[in-house]
């Protein structure tokens, strides 16, 4: 694995240790969120120990991307995206897994890179995102540059629309040399770089809880 | 990378570079939009409430130095009236009684619309002298302990004395509690509100989405003027919990 890529990845350790460190003192809103980022690191190290050790991480991204866009969608849910289509949630978490169910078992295999599941649950993220911020543009009465959820929304935005555009060279691009797709590959580890330094930055203006009143 | 995959690999850069300029000016022209309509916002609902609380003032002076002194002369003369006989007496005794009824009412509303307390003393006073009204009318038993209050501008005071008012009215219309607890206090530069009542609570994500919180929507503005936060806290049956951070002025 390139070097460059490896510290571009485990830049998503920095959002994972802001978000723990302060857990306890923000809403607990963002708690499928800090999960999310942890799944993530958590793949980046296991992808780096197989890669080590030449083994197919196929497997463990496969399991990862369904984790990731089952936690992102329960975040929109937390964020009261489906408050007023409670159905749309239980569709959308429908479709994602039983997507990925056919995809990973029936039309092609865990233990292979998948593309049409990758490309799916990026183009929903996408739109919850827009639908998200659109609200905020609203409703917001503060900088919206301060509002960590217009952030994250929008880190989705920018990530998950590159992916879409690399994972359709993917897809197209199986015929053409290995050089060629990781130099396509690249460009998305540099979007990941600067998508994760925006995820730190909107763990670090979550704001702290409220003070407390009791009637006791 | 052959000739061609070169070419198709620059295609792709340049791709992404649109696609990366679009999404930036994207989003820098929403930030900037949601910015002039904040702004837009704040200043009209700043406007609106400053002009009625303005005309609130101005028609409490009124009641309380220009019809009040008057219905004290109309008293007084009733009072130097001959009386000829004992049904004369009587029919005077009754005006006067009625126009004290009705300066005790002038009075009420005067105070109502513009406490002379929160003028003369301070917000924390005139809360009080609020809650000790209530809970004679209401039968709400209401605690209240203002703790090192931090000096406010007067015109901080009013928005804090209102929003207190409003908290007390919904409280004892909606909320269908028998007790309220209020803190007024100061915690790190900022003047906290905090209140919570053993009511029945209410969902207020849908009180607001569906426009049915006048009062909420007082709340939100007059925090807003004052440049805080409020945290709504509330369940069905597990009562209410306010908590209004107002950053304290230099």
């Amino acid at each position: 694995m390139d070097t460059q890529v490896i510290i571009f990845s485990f830049s998503i350790f920095v959002g994972t240790i802001i978000g723990w460190l302060r857990f306890k003192k923000i809403e607990p809103a963002f708690l499928p969120f800090i999960i999310c980022l942890t799944v993530a690191s958590l793949n980046e190290v296991a992808s780096l120990i197989m890669t080590t050790c030449q083994a197919n991480t196929a497997f463990n991204n496969n399991i990862y991307v369904l984790l990731e866009a089952l936690l992102i969608t329960w975040q929109f849910k937390t964020w009261g995206l489906f408050n007023r289509h409670r159905h749309l949630y239980t569709f959308i978490l429908s479709l994602l897994a039983i997507s990925w169910i056919v995809e990973n078992f029936m039309t092609h295999n865990i233990f292979s890179i998948t593309f049409c599941f990758r490309t799916l649950y990026s183009f929903i993220i996408v739109l919850m995102s827009i639908h998200i911020n659109n609200n905020l543009i609203l409703t917001y009465r503060y900088s919206l540059l301060k509002s960590p959820v217009f952030l994250i929304c929008t880190g989705f935005i920018i990530y998950f629309t590159y992916k879409i555009l690399v994972e359709a060279f993917w897809f197209y691009g199986l015929n053409v040399s290995r050089d060629f797709r990781i130099n396509v590959y690249s460009l998305l580890t540099w979007i990941n770089l600067f998508v994760n330094l925006i995820y730190a930055l909107a763990l670090l203006w979550i704001p702290k809880k409220a003070q407390h009143i009791t009637l006791s | 990378m052959d000739t061609k995959e070169s070419t198709t690999y620059h295609a792709v850069l340049i791709a992404a570079a649109v696609i990366g300029t679009i999404i930036f000016y994207f989003i820098v022209s929403v930030i900037r939009q949601q910015r002039k309509h904040r702004l837009l916002y704040k200043a009209k609902i700043e406007a609106e409430i400053t002009t009625l609380e303005k005309e609130r003032a101005r028609v409490a002076a009124d009641l309380h130095d220009e019809l009040g002194p008057t219905l004290s002369a109309v008293k007084f003369k009733l009072a130097s009236i001959e009386k000829l006989n004992g049904e004369d007496a009587v029919t005077i005794t009754k005006a006067s009684h009625y126009i004290d009824t009705i300066l005790h009412q002038v009075r009420n509303i005067a105070n109502d619309l513009m406490p002379n307390t929160l003028l003369r003393k301070g917000p924390a006073d005139a809360i009080e002298e609020f809650i000790d009204h209530m809970t004679v009318n209401s039968g709400l038993k209401i605690s209240f302990r203002p703790e090192n209050m931090p000096v406010i501008p007067q015109s901080h005071a009013i928005h804090v004395y209102r929003i207190i008012q409003e908290i007390i009215h919904n409280t004892v219309k909606h909320a269908g509690a028998t007790k309220l607890k209020i803190e007024l206090y100061a915690h790190k530069n900022k003047f906290i509100i905090a209140t919570a009542d053993d009511g029945k609570g209410f969902n207020y994500n849908t009180m607001i989405k569906e426009k049915n919180g006048l009062g909420l929507s007082n709340l939100r503005s007059r925090t807003e003027i004052l440049s805080g936060e409020l945290h709504v806290s509330s369940r069905p049956g597990k009562g209410t919990t306010f908590i209004i951070e107002i950053p304290i002025p230099g």
